[in-house]
């Protein structure tokens, strides 16, 4: 009898020391896996660098060089005089805003289209105020300075750059410094990327053709002015039989088809013509209607509209083709000619500056006009990016149980770079540069506010943990509950 | 009773007809509408959360809803609509490829203009959620997207079965009333929205609204903790119910309003009464900061799409085309610049990042060392047994 005892001893031995390796395994080992393998990951934002992105934000000061064919005292003088003028005029700036007059050494390392120059002609004429043309960002005075009082052709030369080819800039830099700037309506939030779509849209069946490669050819040039602000792509459609949701009515005076300008909210057919594009980027829409009264030569215009046109805020514009010369016969396709096709891009480019948000004066003209939405959006885009990273930290700090992947910090870290550089290029007049990073920073906040692996957790609350879990690990607790309650009662006896 | 039907009818195909052409807002209007609410766009997102063909009245009640913002002008790219199921080409239905909303069955809501963004198992939680908050893949099409922006009025209408706090999707999960709350301070904070109109139609819907704490949110719900939000009235013919109460006279004021309406928030508000919808309607208004009774519907059912007629400068094109001297600037010259735009773009390209983790769909996320470490411990745990056992 002694040898089956001495078994159960043993046996029963092993059964403890199991049941004690179980509970130490289960405590040790089980329970902080599983607690890791749930917790809800949250990645380390660099608050501090953020602090330090707004606060270099903040001291941020706006430059733009001038170069003055003139001698050093000359300038000196004329910069006192610019900047108390700035400082009288526009006190709202205050060293925000400003220009530095520098001294022309080298007039051909300079380019017209990129360096605002002032010249001073060789033209001798009676004495009395000079006549200033501007050609690019060359500023010409027709007569030479040094037949003229040299303190009045300062204060002219300090009025022409402040009121003639700053104007529009010091405007909108006053308007975003003040308490409440003012946001338009009509422009398109920045974005790196756009598409151009060219419609053509036939209200019948008669074939029309353009020639897609002029439309390029045409606005090349200038969306190349704009290369350094965004990228454009630019496609296009013809589309048939697509009717009008308003009707327009017949004129007799003027023999015209006429559309009422409270209809034209309502012109652009949504729901039936095909504007739909499955593109991530967004998309500037321009379209040509062409009416089928055309074939009765008889034009539809726009009530009250000189070029027949209008503009959908924040969308695109739509004009109003009429062929200006009779069509005779049915059968031929009426083809849109490149004269025709010149006066459309036109009006669409108007348009898109006003889509885009470039300052306006017609006075003023391309490079001075793009250099000013330049440093505008630069701006813009930095504030932008600041206070999307700012929600982001504040989101993650208010909510607990949403997770931060990594890929978010590395987007974060990468936008408070391209923060910096951009402030960097900014303050040592690259613009150009600082244009391309802000616009990378400000792509990778939105990238890094919405990352889709944020929302993964949220409504994934300890309640639905539970639930989840219960089933698998309810089994195995209940057993290991109960044989170590057993197993502390047997050690007791 | 009858006559009603017949002028909702009317009204409908009407509408559909010269709705388009004669209702319009002037300019001044749209102006004072813009002033007065401060918003430019209008946005509307329609759930409808249920599967099944004895849930007809939950899709009908969506549809009905879509039907009624798209004649009040907003355009099918600015609503998003969720459908869980379609139940127009559900076996069981007696009028193949329909829906109707009303016994008489005069208004097809199908119809053949209905543009569903997310339908059947899209229609998920973590969809709606990634809707509000607009956090997707980065090729998700922008059609899907609510592209809001801080001008937005958002309309947002949900319905499906419900109970205290949670809203039940497909039946398989569900949205809690915090998940809701905290999408909405996200859109917030990311300036998503300027005001939200929340209605919803569940049982025990007003639970749902109670958690929200994010500004410029209108709720109304159809009915209170432990009260059943009921149907209308059923269809013999397709053999369920067909709406729910508190749609139906949702839609029954609604059809009387057209885009130049003045109505009010308020005058909807009034409808909602026990008589009606047999349970009691919540509303909540402390996070709004207008005062309901100003507020008209329009500006959440309604869309303001102003133009801007001429206005247009004439020599952008010109000076861009041309030089000093009045020449068109040729190719070779732009063939230099193409050279520097190839250049920027390298430069702008720097931040290419790769989104490896993306592609991953395990449950528990773990690194190769991780798993390692696990399979490691396992086998030494199990090992461990196995010597003391043996």
């Amino acid at each position: 009898m002694a040898a089956p005892k001495l078994r159960s001893e043993k046996v029963f031995w092993i059964r403890k020391v199991i049941a004690l390796y179980s509970i130490i395994l289960v405590v040790c080992v089980g329970y902080p896996w599983f607690l890791y393998t749930t917790s809800v990951h949250r990645a380390n934002l660099p608050i501090d660098d953020l602090n330090d992105a707004i606060q270099q934000l903040n001291n941020v000061r706006v430059c733009t060089s001038v170069f003055v064919d003139a001698e050093e005292d000359f300038i000196s003088q004329a910069q006192l005089v610019l900047d108390s003028k700035l400082a009288t005029e526009h006190p709202a700036l205050n060293d925000y805003w400003s220009l530095k007059l520098i001294p022309l050494v080298d007039s051909t390392i300079l380019d017209s289209r990129e360096d605002y120059q002032v010249l001073f002609g060789r033209v001798d004429e009676p004495v009395g105020a000079s006549s200033v043309t501007l050609d690019d960002k060359v500023l010409v005075f027709e007569k030479s300075f040094s037949e003229m009082d040299s303190r009045a052709i300062q204060e002219q030369l300090a009025d022409a750059l402040v009121n003639e080819v700053f104007e529009q800039e010091i405007e909108h830099f006053e308007a975003t410094k003040s308490s409440h700037p003012e946001k338009s309506n009509v422009v398109i939030p920045y974005s790196s990327k756009y598409n151009l779509i060219f419609s053509l849209f036939v209200e019948d069946g008669h074939p029309v053709s353009w020639d897609t490669q002029t439309i390029q050819d045409l606005l090349s040039p200038l969306l190349d002015s704009l290369q350094h602000y965004a990228n454009f792509t630019i496609s296009t459609q013809v589309q048939y039989y697509s009717k009008l949701n308003i009707k327009s009515e017949f004129d007799e005076k003027s023999n015209t088809y006429k559309v009422k300008e409270s209809d034209l909210s309502n012109f652009i057919n949504f729901g039936d013509w095909n504007l739909n594009t499955n593109d991530i980027n967004p998309s500037i829409n321009f379209i040509i209607y062409y009416p089928s009264s055309n074939h009765q030569n008889l034009p539809m215009v726009i009530e009250n509209s000189e070029t027949n046109s209008f503009l959908v805020p924040q969308y695109g514009g739509l004009h109003i083709f009429n062929k200006k010369i009779d069509i005779l016969t049915d059968d031929n396709e009426v083809y849109i000619c490149d004269v025709e096709l010149i006066e459309i891009m036109e009006i669409f480019s108007s348009q898109l500056f006003k889509l885009l948000g470039v300052p306006s004066k017609s006075s003023q003209n391309l490079p001075v006009r793009v250099d000013a939405l330049t440093k505008l959006s630069i701006l813009n885009n930095l504030q932008h990016s600041i206070k999307t990273l700012s929600s982001l930290i504040k989101l993650t700090n208010e909510l607990h149980e949403i997770s931060v992947p990594e890929l978010t910090k590395d987007f974060v870290n990468k936008s408070l770079q391209s923060v910096r550089t951009s402030i960097h290029y900014l303050m040592s007049q690259n613009f150009k540069g600082a244009m391309v990073e802000s616009s990378i920073a400000l792509k990778n906040s939105i990238s890094a506010f919405f990352d889709k692996d944020i929302v993964q957790q949220v409504y994934f609350p300890s309640e639905h943990k539970l639930a989840v879990f219960l089933p698998l690990l309810g089994p195995l607790c209940s057993i290991l509950l109960f044989s170590t309650l057993r197993l502390i009662k047997e050690l007791r006896k | 009773m009858r006559v009603f039907h017949r002028l909702l009818v009317m009204l409908g195909l009407f509408s559909c007809i010269i709705g388009l052409d004669t209702d319009f807002i002037d300019e001044e209007k749209a102006q004072k509408v813009i002033s007065e609410s401060g918003h430019t766009n209008n946005w509307a997102v329609l759930v409808s959360t249920s599967r099944f063909w004895f849930n007809y009245r939950h899709i009908a009640n969506v549809l009905s809803l879509y039907r009624t913002v798209k004649r009040m002008g907003i355009p099918d790219s600015q609503i998003i609509l969720m459908l869980a199921d379609d139940i127009a080409c559900n076996p069981r239905n007696a009028a193949p490829g329909t829906v109707f909303n009303n016994m008489n069955q005069a208004i097809d809501l199908y119809g053949d203009s209905i543009e569903v963004d997310y339908r059947g198992y899209d229609v998920t939680v973590e969809n709606f959620i990634r809707l509000l908050t607009d956090r997707w893949d980065k090729d998700h099409p922008r059609t899907k997207r609510l592209l809001t922006d801080e001008n937005s009025n958002i309309f947002i209408y949900m319905t499906g079965h419900g109970g205290n706090e949670f809203l039940k999707f497909q039946d398989a999960e569900e949205i809690g009333s915090y998940d809701i709350a905290d999408a909405f301070a996200q859109m917030h904070e990311m300036k998503r929205y300027n005001e939200i109109f929340f209605m919803i139609d569940t049982c025990q819907a007003n639970s749902m609204y109670e958690r929200f704490y994010s500004p410029n949110i209108l709720a109304v719900g159809s009915s209170k903790i432990d009260q059943s939000s009921y149907s209308h009235h059923s269809d013999l013919e397709i053999g369920v119910a067909v709406i729910d109460r508190f749609t139906y006279y949702t839609l029954d004021f609604l059809e009387n309003i057209e885009q130049s309406s003045d109505a009010t928030i308020e005058d909807l508000f009034d409808i909602y009464t026990f008589e009606n919808i047999h349970s009691d309607p919540g509303f909540r208004t402390d996070l709004f900061k207008r005062d309901i009774s100003t507020v008209k519907l329009t500006d959440f059912f309604g869309n303001v799409q102003k133009v801007i007629v001429d206005n247009v400068e004439s020599d952008i094109l010109y000076s861009a085309n041309h030089d000093k001297s009045g020449n068109r600037i040729v190719l070779p010259a732009k063939e230099q610049q193409k050279n520097s735009t190839e250049k920027l773009l390298k430069r702008a390209n720097i931040d290419q990042i790769s989104y490896l983790k993306e592609t991953k769909s395990t449950l528990v996320d773990l690194t190769p060392i991780q798993a390692r470490l696990v399979a490691i411990s396992g086998f030494v745990a199990i090992l461990g047994l196995w010597l003391i056992a043996k």
